[in-house]
């Protein structure tokens, strides 16, 4: 084993410009792919977890008929056992309780349609930051009756802070829901839907509107740590009677989004796949080489008594040294530049740059840094020398030796 | 005792297009310690023959036994293991693995043999300095000259104590005062050691050092003399 190690060692220095010149190739390509891959992943983090963490949660508890038919016939009580479920889950970051109905909002001098958001205020702004994007006014308290509304509604409904909207609309069971309520702050939000539409109020206040005392239309949760998921989603499922509750995943909440990612991630692979094919090729074309050169060394050593076997692992010994000694200082080139663009996120512009605001988020990319996805690489161009070389190292138990040593091929 | 004895050996190359008959019916036997030069010109079955004997190629019809035992019956795979264990080649050329030293040349057999360090150490000293390329061991095959490269391959050929070693034309690339220390040392190795050596030739000052030539033609044995000792 050591033997065949020095031997194949010092046989991949025979031609030092060919053998770095294929090294360097890998090199590039680590870089390269394991810089494509941290950006991926750092957009997908940041949607992962600043996007849908102010939108759907990662998960939410609803009442099962809820999410087809949005009314508030279909809330859900929240019961202390449900309360006390969620509470005492360490692997939530965010618990937010909230009622949300469709009203009509009303000024006197025009009326819209409207998303009545009850909320906890607390919760709210941890989830969205939604305090800091109040521009005038105050943001919403526990105690009061207070709306908050986004400035393109003001504008609409003509209202500054300290004026009054009427808003109507149905409350649990079908009774009428009416109130004069007051606005005491607007906010400016990136997402034009919420700041179109959405008027928050304290969770209270949405309770005496809609006649919902200790009913909710969803808690929405966020993890600590995305990788959980499935493991929370199906503890709660086991864990709440599924006649009564729907257990959502932000997947089938925000559709559009998954999408994005899946064919994002898609296409990103299918470029890193085609970007180690040709290096695959460039390996392949080395090993080649290096096995064709060595024809009648080779046969002579076969003559000896030499199995082609213990040439073959010699040459793949070749072979996987190429590939780690390029894999490794690939990957230490790498990680500086991925940790530069970690710390030193890259600014994005034009379409990528508006689709990130619509998702409330900074247009601004994180290049991600994730061990697993570099451990991948480095296995990645592992595999591809061993599949490299099997072509050329299978040649090397069909040679004709006798034919090679007398000089006839 | 013969070492190695053919009977009614046959080569015959494309059989079923146009058959050539490089080796037509030769029925010989080697005892041990010989120094036999196997003689012919270009096309007459020598190496073919040599390759029969050592293994490298199976006869068509004949049987070769060494040890009495025959070898044409083994597999591909015992064939290999029977050369590396009992016989020693010297090729032409290419002979030596480029990215090794003389010295490690010598010891990658005794190595896959699975001889112990020491055994290892002594015997290619040993080797080396009969050979007169001692003070070279650490030197590469590229930095040595034709004469000292074959005389590491014939240090190599010996460093497992073969049953017998083959030289396939060993002298044909070297000048005549190489040629000549390289035959005064495998005649020095055949007397002090006993090992039955075989080579061929067609350089007439070559064959005069043997002790025995077989002379070939087409395939076949035409003179088989014994020099007087
Ligand atoms: N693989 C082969 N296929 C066909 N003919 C061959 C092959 N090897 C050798 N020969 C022929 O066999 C004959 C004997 O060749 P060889 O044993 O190499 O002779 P020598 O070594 O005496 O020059 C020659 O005519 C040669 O052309
Ligand atoms: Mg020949």
């Amino acid at each position: 084993m050591k033997q065949t190690l020095i031997f194949a060692w010092r046989n991949l220095w025979r031609n030092k410009r060919r053998t770095l010149i294929t090294i360097s190739s890998i090199v590039f390509a680590v870089i390269i792919a394991s810089f494509m891959r941290g950006m991926q992943l750092g957009s997908y983090d940041k949607m992962l977890n600043d996007a849908i963490k102010s939108t759907t949660g990662h998960l939410s508890i609803m009442d099962k008929d809820f999410w087809e038919s949005k009314t508030l016939i279909n809330s859900l009580e929240y019961t202390v056992e449900l309360d006390s479920l969620i509470a005492s889950d360490p692997s939530l970051s965010i618990r937010a309780p909230q009622i949300s109905s469709g009203c009509l909002a009303s000024s006197g001098r025009n009326t819209r349609g409207v998303l009545i958001m009850g909320v906890d205020p607390e919760v709210e702004d941890q989830r969205s930051g939604l305090k800091g994007k109040i521009v005038e006014g105050a943001y919403l308290s526990e105690e009061g009756s207070g709306v908050v509304i986004g400035g393109m509604l003001a504008k609409y409904l003509h209202l500054k802070v300290g004026d009054s909207l009427v808003v109507l609309g149905q409350g649990y069971m079908g009774m009428t829901a009416a109130a004069e309520l007051e606005v005491t702050g607007i906010f400016d939000h990136p997402m034009s839907m919420i700041d179109k539409r959405f008027i928050y109020v304290n969770l209270n206040t949405a309770r005496d509107l809609f006649f919902m005392e200790g009913r909710l239309t969803s808690v929405d949760l966020v993890l600590k740590d995305y990788n959980d998921l499935d493991v929370t989603m199906d503890k709660y499922i086991s864990a709440l009677d599924t006649t009564v509750y729907d257990v959502r995943s932000w997947k089938s909440m925000n559709k559009v989004l998954l999408q994005q990612i899946e064919s994002d991630n898609f296409f990103g692979i299918i470029i890193i796949g085609i970007l180690y094919l040709v290096i695959g090729f460039g390996i392949f074309g080395t090993v080649l080489m290096m096995v064709m050169e060595r024809k009648r060394e080779f046969s002579v050593m076969m003559a000896l008594g030499l199995r082609p076997g213990r040439l073959v692992r010699i040459v793949l010994a070749e072979t996987i040294m190429m590939g780690m000694i390029g894999a490794l200082i690939g990957l230490a080139l790498s990680f500086p530049v991925i940790y530069y663009f970690h710390l030193n996120p890259i600014p994005i512009t034009g379409e990528n740059a508006e689709f990130y605001r619509e998702f409330n988020l900074e247009p601004i990319l994180e290049v991600a840094i994730k061990p697993v996805s570099l451990f991948w690489q480095f296995l990645i161009v592992l595999i591809l020398s061993i599949v490299a070389a099997i072509g050329p190292v299978n040649s090397i138990s069909k040679f004709n030796f006798v034919s090679i040593i007398r000089g006839r091929e | 005792m013969a070492v190695i004895e053919s009977i009614d050996v046959h080569k015959t190359y494309n059989p079923e297009t146009i058959p050539v008959r490089a080796v037509d019916g030769i029925s010989v036997s080697f005892d041990a310690g010989e120094f036999t030069a196997i003689v012919g010109p270009s096309g007459c079955g020598k190496t073919t023959f040599l390759n029969l004997i050592g293994g490298l190629e199976k006869p068509t019809q004949g049987k070769v036994l060494i040890d009495e035992k025959d070898i044409s019956k083994l597999s591909i795979r015992e064939m290999t293991d029977y050369r590396l264990h009992n016989i020693g080649f010297v090729f032409q050329a290419y002979n030596l693995i480029p990215v090794m030293s003389a010295y490690e040349n010598v010891a990658f057999i005794m190595q896959l043999l699975k001889f112990t360090k020491k055994d290892i150490a002594e015997r290619v000293e040993y080797l080396l300095r009969t050979m007169s390329v001692w003070d070279k061991r650490d030197e590469r095959p590229n930095t040595l000259s034709g004469g000292q490269q074959q005389r590491v391959a014939v240090a190599r050929a010996l460093a497992s104590k073969p049953k017998f070693i083959l030289a396939d034309e060993p002298t044909a690339n070297l000048d005549s005062k190489s040629t000549g220390t390289l035959l005064d040392l495998m005649h020095h190795i055949n007397e002090t050691e006993n090992t039955t050596i075989i080579f061929s030739t067609h350089d007439d000052r070559v064959m005069e050092r043997a002790r025995r030539l077989i002379q070939l033609d087409d395939g076949k044995i035409v003179k088989d003399e014994h020099k007087g000792a």
